[in-house]
């Protein structure tokens, strides 16, 4: 009896016992949230699960990439430049291909001729940078376009300044004497 | 049985209520107000059950992590403030069955000082504060079987089980809890008159 009177004093007092909770507890308590939170796996949430996954993926990548394959071996062809040779084989080439870029009236910075067998590469005739490329791999089909893409371009242009000289001169009150193939027999 | 709710507690409840539904939600508002509300009485239980105060922080930090990642498994049923008790309760019992080892060799140190005949001092009145005092000299596996016994009402059975030893030992713990408790409130009692007189 005297037990239970001494236990149910301890209770009563003891159970309304609130001391005051320091305030960097709950600090520290936050601290261990967010780390229980970082640990467990949650896919609404940022976590050590996503940054491994992450990591994983990369390092995967990485391993992937350091490694060489065959068949990107195979198909490399290194870029044209000055020094460079590239071998191409008549058997694996394409049947033609032609790049002229040609900037209106400027001479052309530099030629860049792909034979069967070699590059060429031809230095500029003038100072000037503009390019003039043409890219072939058959050497016959490349001449005749090259003849035929020379006398098209010749004609207009020498017709357009027969035309356009006399015009020209008679405005500047010069005289103007014109050429033709016939006088020239003469 | 699930105990009748009262007009008091139904209140309590009201209030309780939104804080619970938001740290459901997982809202830093709710948390911090779930925190500000409980904190000292957790405070106060894990005190009761750890070496010091340091301890008691340690462990309270921990109860306040466990009630927010398990506070979804808590279904009204019962009273929210005794299921936040039981937390505080198992988080102490499973700090101190972890620092078990250190406690035996206390135990055994204070063995010699339990001898004294029994005292009466029922008629006396203490503050929570001279008590806490008393209970927090007891060697910590007296007080584990204090607390659990006395505060938390849990038979010997039932402390046997949460503890990992004997009924008997359970028993015999408690008893020399009580004569060192009595002993040290009558220390108390002794100088709180001298300074009256």
């Amino acid at each position: 009896m005297s037990e239970d009177r001494f236990f149910q004093q301890v209770k009563s007092v003891m159970s309304d016992y609130r001391p005051e909770v320091p305030g960097h507890v709950y600090e520290g308590a936050r601290k261990k949230m967010w780390w229980s939170n970082f640990m467990r796996f949650d896919a609404t949430r940022l976590n050590i699960w996503y940054i491994a996954l992450t990591v994983g993926v990369a390092a995967t990548i990485i391993m992937n990439v350091g490694q060489p394959s065959s068949t990107a071996a195979d198909n490399l062809v290194a870029p044209v430049s000055n020094e460079a040779e590239v071998a191409v084989s008549p058997a694996t080439a394409p049947a033609m291909t032609e790049i002229v870029v040609n900037n209106e009236g400027q001479a052309p910075a530099e030629t860049v001729t792909v034979r069967n067998t070699a590059v060429e590469k031809t230095a500029p005739s003038t100072a000037n940078p503009k390019a003039e490329e043409v890219v072939t791999t058959d050497v016959a089909a490349v001449e005749v376009s090259k003849e035929a893409e020379q006398v098209k371009s010749a004609e207009p242009q020498q017709m357009k300044n027969e035309s356009q000289a006399p015009a020209k001169a008679n405005k500047r009150g010069l005289k103007v004497k014109t050429y033709s193939p016939e006088s020239d027999k003469k | 049985m699930q105990p009748i709710p009262t007009a008091m507690s139904l209140q309590n409840m009201k209030d309780i209520q939104p804080i619970i539904d938001g740290c459901m939600r997982g809202e830093r508002a709710a948390q911090d107000r779930l925190y500000k509300k409980f904190s000292s009485l957790l405070y106060g239980i894990c005190l009761r059950y750890a070496r010091n105060k340091m301890e008691a922080q340690d462990v309270l930090q921990e109860v306040f992590v466990k009630i927010y990642n398990n506070i979804q498994s808590y279904h009204n049923e019962g009273s929210f403030e005794g299921w936040l008790r039981r937390i505080a309760v198992n988080t102490s019992i499973t700090n101190y069955r972890k620092n078990l080892k250190h406690a035996y060799q206390q135990d055994v140190d204070e063995l010699v000082r339990t001898h004294d005949e029994p005292l009466h001092i029922e008629d006396l009145e203490f503050t929570a504060e001279e008590m806490m005092q008393c209970i927090d000299r007891l060697p910590i596996g007296y007080k584990t079987v204090f607390n659990l016994y006395v505060i938390e009402g849990f038979m010997h059975k039932e402390i046997s089980d949460m503890l990992g030893i004997d009924v008997n030992t359970s028993k015999s713990q408690l008893s020399r809890a009580k004569t060192h408790l009595q002993r040290e409130l009558k220390n108390i009692a002794t100088i709180k008159i001298q300074e009256h007189v």
